[in-house]
Formats: structure tokens, C-alpha cells, sequence
């Protein structure tokens, strides 16, 4: 009875295996729009429409990410460098950007979070 | 028609060499696909956690956890755990155990792959650590099935890739779910 059982589980455990093998090349996730260029209006906000609000929500309340509307960020960095620095370099979970934002996307999506999300 | 002696023949080497040939090449295509995979950088399911960060340091521990139980089990199969010998069902329940470890790790490594992808970024080393970490131990994972299905294999090759396996889970446990316990919080569901 119990091999049967662990042959059950054995047969889910490789259909299982495969599907998410397949998800994985099938759930290509849709290409980001292009970021705008630093400086241009509302550049902050589109950036961060982009590349920030799947993980942070729309509104900036927070999902996979923590949220960071409503002054929260603030709190949380005080000093702007220090949220650069985590947007550049990635912490935790969350990924480097230094190698899909510029210097000045980086600067404009961070200055949009403290001032106008939320 | 005798069996071979495990660990007594060259066939017997030769078969482990080709079993950690199969798990490095899954780890070099879970590598390979992991940094050239465009990081969606989206949340997936939840499976009924607050967060899907929750829910994978959750499972991970509760894969580390299982983990713990089959090594109980395996020492009680090899007579490690006292004169007696181990009843019928510790076998089946052994590879029961490890089936929902690597089960319960899958949606884990899924969002690990697709959404996060390889970290190889300087100055991120808990990262880096845990993507090489992640890429061997399901290759690891492979060549010890392939041990366990193998009657050629020797004797120390299926302690010691288990020993690896187990090794890897410990290390991806410590660069993911601690960090995660002591700089998010404890319990955080």
C-alpha cells in the first residue's frame, strides 16, 4: 500500500517537474515599455509604471515588494543616496538596476517615490 | 549470474562518473537559463501567504524540515541509529519524504528562475552564493536518483551525493529563509 503511495507521489512529483519546466519557457512575461529618457516629463512616474510597480504596486502600497507610497520611503531613507544605492545595487529580493536605468532614471524614479507616489 | 560487488568495479565508477555528468549538466542549464532568462521581476502565486517572499521561505523551510526527516530515515536504514534494523515502511516512507521535499521546493526555484533570475552582481554575495547554491543542488538531486536507480553504483556514492544534496539545502536555507526571518520577521506568513 505505502509503495503505491510513494509511486503516486513519484508520478506527480515528474508531472509537476515537467509543467513548471515548460511554464518556464512558455511564461516569457510581456516586455516592459520602453523607459523614457530622464528629464522628459512625468519620466519618474513612467519608470516607475514599468519597472517598479509589479513588485511595489501600482500606487506604491506594496505587493511582492514593500511599499513605499505615502511617505514610506522617506522614513525608511532618509538620506536619497541611500535609496539610489539600493535601486543601483539591488537588496534582498530586489534586483540591480544599474544595468537596465541610467544614473539619471535611477535619480528621477527615486525622486518621484519620495515626493509624489501615494 | 553474480552481481557485482558495489564499489568493486570500474563499471561502478563508471556509472556514478555518467550520473554526475547528467546532474552538472542540469545544473549548467538551470544556470544558463537562469541568467540569460530575462528577469520578469514579478510576483507570482501566493498559495495562500501574504507575500510570494513569504510563501517561498516558508516552503523552504518546510523542505529543509522534511529534508532533516529522510537523513533520520536514511541513517535508520543503514543502522545507524541503533542494532536494530529498520522496519519495512522506512524505505517507501524515506522516498516518500524526499518526493514532497523536491515537491515543495518547486515553486520556490520557479520564482527563483523566472522572476529574479542569476545574481552576479558585485557586492551582492548572499545572492550569488544562493544562485550557485540553487543551480547544484537539483543537480545534485539528479544524480542521486540516478544513484538510487542504479544497482552498479558504489557503495559511498549515494551517502555522499545525499550528503551534497542535504549540504546545498542547508546553504539555500541560510541565504534565503534566515535572511528573510531575521530581517523581515518572525514568523512572518
Amino acid at each position: 500500500m505505502l509503495d503505491k503511495v510513494v509511486h503516486g507521489v513519484q508520478i506527480l512529483a515528474v508531472v509537476v517537474v515537467a509543467a513548471f519546466v515548460i511554464l518556464l519557457f512558455v511564461n516569457e512575461p510581456a516586455q516592459p515599455a520602453p523607459v523614457p529618457k530622464a528629464g522628459t516629463a512625468n519620466a519618474g512616474a513612467a519608470i516607475y509604471a514599468t519597472r517598479c510597480a509589479s513588485c511595489h504596486g501600482e500606487d506604491g502600497g506594496g505587493s511582492f515588494g514593500p511599499a513605499l507610497g505615502g511617505g514610506v520611503v522617506v522614513g525608511r531613507f532618509p538620506d536619497p543616496n541611500d535609496q539610489i544605492a539600493v535601486v543601483t545595487k539591488g537588496r534582498g529580493s530586489m534586483p540591480s538596476f544599474a544595468d537596465s536605468l541610467t544614473t539619471e532614471q535611477i535619480a528621477a524614479v527615486v525622486d518621484y517615490t519620495r515626493n509624489d507616489l501615494g | 549470474m553474480e552481481a557485482a560487488a558495489p564499489g568493486t568495479s570500474n563499471q561502478g565508477t563508471m556509472a556514478f562518473l555518467w550520473a554526475a555528468l547528467a546532474g552538472a549538466a542540469v545544473s549548467l542549464v538551470l544556470g544558463v537559463y537562469a541568467r540569460e532568462h530575462d528577469p520578469a521581476g514579478q510576483a507570482l502565486f501566493t498559495l495562500g501567504f501574504s507575500g510570494t517572499i513569504n510563501m517561498k521561505a516558508w516552503l523552504a523551510t518546510l523542505a529543509l524540515t522534511l529534508a532533516v526527516v529522510q537523513i533520520v530515515l536514511a541513517l535508520w536504514m543503514y543502522g545507524k541509529l541503533g542494532q536494530r534494523g529498520a522496519p519495512s515502511w522506512v524505505g517507501p516512507t524515506h522516498r516518500l519524504v524526499g518526493t514532497c521535499a523536491l515537491l515543495v521546493s518547486l515553486p520556490v526555484v520557479y520564482h527563483c528562475l523566472w522572476s529574479l533570475g542569476f545574481e552576479t552582481h558585485a557586492g551582492s554575495t548572499r545572492r550569488f552564493v544562493h544562485s550557485i547554491l540553487g543551480c547544484l543542488f537539483y543537480g545534485a538531486f539528479t544524480t542521486k536518483v540516478l544513484c538510487v536507480r542504479s544497482a552498479r553504483m558504489p557503495g559511498w556514492a549515494l551517502p555522499v551525493v545525499g550528503g551534497l544534496l542535504f549540504a546545498c539545502l542547508v546553504g539555500l536555507w541560510l541565504t534565503s529563509s534566515l535572511w528573510f526571518f531575521t530581517n523581515v520577521g518572525f514568523p512572518s506568513f
